[in-house]
Formats: C-alpha cells, structure tokens, sequence
C-alpha cells in the first residue's frame, strides 16, 4: 500500500516575512544597554546593572512614561487581570483545582468562585467540596477569566458568569500566547457555523456554534449531541487556519482568522496541512489584513 | 601521531589560520513541541538543544532545598563518536559532571529569581562530536534555546576551547585531530561583552599541564574566541527575531 507521505526540510522554509519590509522597530539582545539614564524604572525583561538598565530577552523595547520594558518575540502567558483563557485541569485540591494555562505556573480556581449549579447564591459545605470531581475532573478543559494575580506571578480565576465554563465539544489549538491580540470580546461565533473562545494565554478553542438557549446554563454539563460531518470538517478548517497563521507570525483574532479562512476555501481541509499550502493560506491572510488596516 | 600542528606557513591541519575558529551555523526554533530550540553545527559537531518550561514543577522533581527546578539532560547518540557505535552513556559519572557543569554555567546567567517555585527543562542532543570540546557547543546550543525560550537572562554565554603548539603558540577552537596530537586543551566558558573589557568567566577546564607564562596568553585566546563567538549568535539571534517578527507586536 502506498500513502503520500510528504517531508519537509527546515531549509524550505519560506521566508516569506522578511520581504515584508516593516523592520523599522530595534531588537534588543540580552545584555545590551537600553538607556544609561537614572530615573527610568524597569519593566518586564530588564535588568539593571551598574546603573544601565539592560535588557534581559529578545525583544521590542515598550516605554510608558518612565516605565522601560522589552517585550520578548516569544514567552509563556504572564495573565492580567480580565483575560479570558482556556485551560486544563491538572489536579483537584481541597476546595481549589490546579489549571494549566500555559503560564509559568499552573492556575488555580476556588469553588468559591465558580456558579454552583442550582442557585447562583448557595453556601458552599462540605458536600460541594467531596462533589468536586463530578463538575470539573482531571484533564477537563475549560473557560476562565483572570481574577486575580498572586505575587509569585500565579494567577486565579473564576467563571462567575455564564459564558465561562467547562467546554464539551471541540478542539483545543495552542499557539504562542504573544500572537493574541487583547480585544473587547474573545467569543466569537464566526459566520460559517464554528464558535471559537481565544484564550489570552494562546490556547483557541474551536467548537461548533450551539443554540444560545441550551449554552446558558452555567456550563458545567457537557453537551454529547452528535455532531454533524459538515460542522466538524468546518471546525478542521478553522483550526487549520489558525495553524497557518500561527506559522506566519500573524496575528489571531476573529479579522484574521475569517480572512484566512477565505483564502483557504479553495483546498480541502486535510490539504491545510500540507506545509506549502499552509504558507500560501497565511501569507495570504497576512497581506489583505495589512491592506484592511492601511 | 605526531602531526606538525602549525605549518611554516602558519595553517593548521585543516587549513585555518592559528586565530580562526570552525565554520559556525545555527536555527533557532526547529522543534515544533517545545518552548524554545535550536540547533547548532561547529566545524563537524552536531546539537540540538531544546526547553521546556518554565512551567510547573512536577512532583518528581519537587525538592524542598531548592527554588528553582533547573533539570539539565544530556545525550550522546550512539552514532556521534568517530568509529565504532558507543554505548548510550546513561547515568555515567561522566555525562553526571557534564549536566551538572552545564547546569551551574547556565544559573549563574539566568535570571532566576523570576522563574521561583517553577521548574525548567534543558535538554541537549549531540548528533556528533569532533574534538573533546562537546561542552562548547552545547553550552552555545543552550544559549541560542533559552534566548528563544524568551527566558529571561543577563547575557549570552558562550564557551570556546584553545590549545598551544610546542613552540607556544596559542590555538583556537581545537578540532578532535589537533586534540589527541597531544597539545594541551582549555575549555572556557564566559559572558563577553562586545565593546568593553570586562568579562565574566563561569567554567574553565584544563586537560593537561603547560607552562604558567603561557596561561596569559591561551586564556586570552579563548576569551577572544568567545566574544567571535558572541557576535555569531547576535547576529543568528537578530536575523530570526526579524524573520519571525510579529507585524503588530509593537503597536499591541
């Protein structure tokens, strides 16, 4: 039996980026001086050494006021207060869970900040404390927004609203967290029939779109309705297309990913995956949305 | 053996010049499943050094003495040594000294006191070897994987060997062949700053003994071969953070 195995070369790699011009921001390297002045404050990646603020990853360097920070091409999640994630449960504590959000270190999330089913105003006893594993189990995944950040740099979440819970069916896209645009909404029900969450901390959910009135429900019960194979290869092709866009820097927010989708219409979903087609559907994307931002 | 480690005419074996080092070519980000990577090829030695974290700890690796989880993993493939297939190194007292040298280099340079209570992961793959200085490159390898990690670090460290001939003349970057015709090896490791004087040194290992006169200059030797050195992965470091720039990274 033969099947079309294709392998790619790291040495093929196209460079589409570089001809794109836009290089006119400086990178700063570890170790190199960003300003021998006195009375800047260090931001994230610096450092200071005998007076020289020195950058401490490679990056951009971001001045606000006083404030000198460099922030890094590629780094894991560090939360904000309001971020919306995605993530998976890793370990169940007393009265907390333990969440992988793609930060330094994992998440947690009380039972005191969660909607318990049944009464948005209950007291939370001993018997929601035993019962923990039949809301959320190990590997589970779910939606989250960043109440909280702790001094060692954890965060703590909560899903004290409807549209945050535990997710049911859909796939899980991980991309780095430095390619999500903060924006006003992270929910997204795309024309084609696929939801999407975009996690701050670069975990996407993809999921097919369900009634408003079934999703309502505080969303710890899991919706099993079969799917239909029209809505899964759509949810494939979404997927897809993130991964291409991830693939050329570009970044990932419901603009983008529609324009890609478009561009990547003309191939079936599968194809999406050959690394070629992959380049083309992001390069593609990446040029209309610098012309709809002009 | 005894090869003329120096020409009349001042080339080496293969053909450098006494201050010339080894071709040097580096990616940064190979691996698709990890959080930074690179690979890195001097002369005819091959690695591929990758990260993972930092992240949370895992219970395995919880102790309570430490702060910092810095889990340094080295491999030797067993096709990487000239001649017949070795045996996989495992839990050697060799490759033991080795993760534990590489380990102390690399938290004298990271900034460790942003990464407290979480747990990093370096691994390092060697492809092949020439010459005993696997060190070098894994240390440089390891470098060129954290700066693309995005962890946060005081500078590039980068490590370079040196030799001198019978007549005392200072060689760099020793190729296996200049090794084992019998000079000796100084294996450096430093934080060089382009520009001033100052430099930090964090490793050094001697494989032989040699006049104190000489130390001055194969120390200098290897310093100035690490600053070479430093300037290579600048340049490789700048070039992919043009190439994998994000186009709104700086109006975000």
């Amino acid at each position: 039996m033969t099947s079309n195995i294709k392998i790619n070369l790291l040495i093929d790699k196209p460079k589409y980026t570089a001809d794109l011009g836009d290089n006119n921001y400086r990178v700063f390297t570890p170790g190199e001086s960003i300003t021998e002045q006195k009375d800047f404050m260090r931001g994230h990646g610096t450092y200071v050494e005998n007076g020289e603020i020195k950058s401490s990853v490679v990056g951009v360097v971001k001045k606000i006021n006083k404030l000198i920070s460099v922030i890094p091409m590629k780094s894991k999640y560090t939360g904000e207060i309001g971020d919306v994630v995605v993530g998976r449960v890793t370990e169940i504590q007393k009265k907390r869970w333990k969440i992988d959000t793609n930060s330094r270190l994992d998440s947690v999330l009380l039972i005191s900040s969660i909607n318990l089913p049944g009464g948005e105003l209950r007291r939370r006893n001993a018997e929601d404390e035993q019962s923990m594993r039949k809301l959320l189990q190990e590997e589970d995944l779910l939606s989250a927004e960043v109440q909280n950040v702790f001094v060692d740099g954890s965060l703590s979440l909560h899903t004290r609203s409807l549209k945050y819970g535990k997710l049911s069916q859909g796939i899980l896209v991980s991309v780095s967290p430095s390619l999500i645009k903060r924006r006003k909404t992270h929910f997204h029900n795309l024309p084609c029939g696929v939801s999407i969450i975009i996690g701050n901390n670069g975990y996407v959910w993809v999921s097919p779109t369900v009634n408003v009135e079934l999703e309502g429900q505080g969303g710890f019960t899991q919706n099993l309705e079969a799917v239909s194979k029209t809505d899964r290869e759509m949810i494939v092709r979404i997927k897809n297309c993130i991964l291409a866009l991830s693939s050329c820097y570009v970044m990932i927010y419901d603009t983008s990913i529609m324009l890609a989708y478009e561009e990547s219409l003309k191939y079936e979903p599968k194809d999406l995956l050959n690394q070629d087609i992959m380049y083309e559907v992001g390069f593609n994307a990446k040029q209309r949305l610098l012309m709809v931002n002009q | 053996m005894n090869h003329e480690l120096i020409s009349p005419q001042g080339l080496r074996i293969d053909g450098r010049r006494q201050n010339e080092l080894r071709q040097i070519s580096i990616k940064l980000g190979v691996l698709d499943r990890c959080d930074g990577s690179s690979f890195y090829l001097h002369g005819n030695t091959k690695v591929i050094a990758s990260i993972s974290g930092p992240k949370h700890p895992s219970k395995a690796s919880s102790k309570k003495d430490e702060n910092f989880y810095f889990n340094v993993r080295v491999k030797f493939a067993t096709f990487s040594k000239n001649g017949e297939r070795q045996k996989v190194m495992k839990n050697s007292k060799l490759l033991g000294e080795f993760e534990l040298n590489l380990k102390n280099i690399f938290k004298s340079v990271i900034l460790v006191e942003k990464y407290e209570k979480s747990q990093l992961d370096l691994n390092i793959e060697i492809l092949q070897t020439d010459g005993g200085s696997e060190i070098c490159a894994a240390v440089n390898a390891a470098t060129l994987a954290l700066i693309d990690a995005g962890i946060c670090m005081r500078e590039y460290i980068c490590a370079c060997t040196a030799s001198l001939t019978s007549d005392g003349i200072p060689l760099l970057d020793v190729s296996h062949l200049e090794e084992i015709s019998g000079g000796p090896t100084l294996t450096i490791a430093a934080l060089p700053r382009i520009g001033d004087h100052d430099q930090s040194v964090s490793f050094v290992e001697l494989s032989q003994k040699f006049y104190l006169k000489d130390l001055n200059k194969i120390f200098d030797c290897a310093l100035r071969g690490c600053e070479k050195i430093r300037a290579i992965l600048d340049e490789a470091i700048r070039s992919n953070a043009n190439e994998t720039a994000i186009s709104e990274l700086t109006d975000n």
